[in-house]
């Protein structure tokens, strides 16, 4: 099994696009502000398609949003 | 706390409270060696079955009146938390349902297969309500 993980910038890119709010970008994309929440804090993985419309509405490459890194490093 | 992890401790203190002091009557009664006729054992049930129902209504009425949760949306994460709390309930209550129809009338028969398969529904409950908590506690990766 993989010791790797997916992380994610999404509250740093959040703040950088406008200062964006948890509730605005899940109305964005279609989610509960809670689940913008687990995923900033890394108790969810989305789906790919919630993945793109994030990046969408950020305006930036998906590996920038998300990226797939080794646990604990 | 969102309203459908609120809903799942509900259930729990519900379930637990309701059909433990039910199943602590029955025992009561059969150690007590009294025969206990039909219609009382009915009326138990049926007085343990009301009062869940009271508790979910009344649990449904607070949380619209609270927090207009009607308009909450059920997204992806939510759907997700159902169907893997389901799937394994499912399986809790497979496995109580094949004790009780397979296993039991070789041994038993009567109230106790009634007890013991409204037993099995109940953990299949309780479990499904602790999955979803746990859905939303800790988190969820697919």
């Amino acid at each position: 099994m993989s010791d790797r993980s997916m992380t994610n910038n999404l509250r740093t890119l959040r703040f950088l696009a406008g200062e964006m709010t948890q509730a605005e970008l899940g109305k964005q994309i279609g989610v509960t502000r809670q689940t913008i929440a687990a995923i900033e804090s890394g108790k969810y993985s989305p789906s790919l398609e919630a993945a793109f419309r994030i990046a969408d509405v950020l305006n930036r490459p998906l590996d920038e949003v998300f990226e797939w890194k080794s646990v604990g490093g | 706390m969102l309203p459908q992890e609120r809903t799942a401790w509900v259930w729990i203190t519900a379930l637990c409270v309701v059909f433990g002091t039910y199943f602590l009557f029955i025992s009561v009664l059969q150690e007590s060696a009294e025969q206990v006729s039909f219609l009382t054992r009915i009326g138990m049930l049926a007085t343990a079955l009301t009062t869940l129902g009271l508790v979910a209504g009344a649990e449904k009425l607070i949380a619209t009146a609270r927090t207009n949760s009607a308009d909450t949306p059920f997204d992806e994460r939510d759907e997700l938390i159902k169907l893997r709390s389901s799937a394994i309930s499912y399986y809790v209550l497979m496995a109580g349902m094949i004790i009780v129809g397979c296993v039991m009338p070789f041994s038993t028969g009567g109230w106790d297969i009634v007890h013991a398969a409204l037993f099995a529904i109940l953990v299949a409950e309780i479990v499904h309500s602790i999955f979803i908590v746990i859905g939303y506690r800790r988190g969820l990766h697919v």
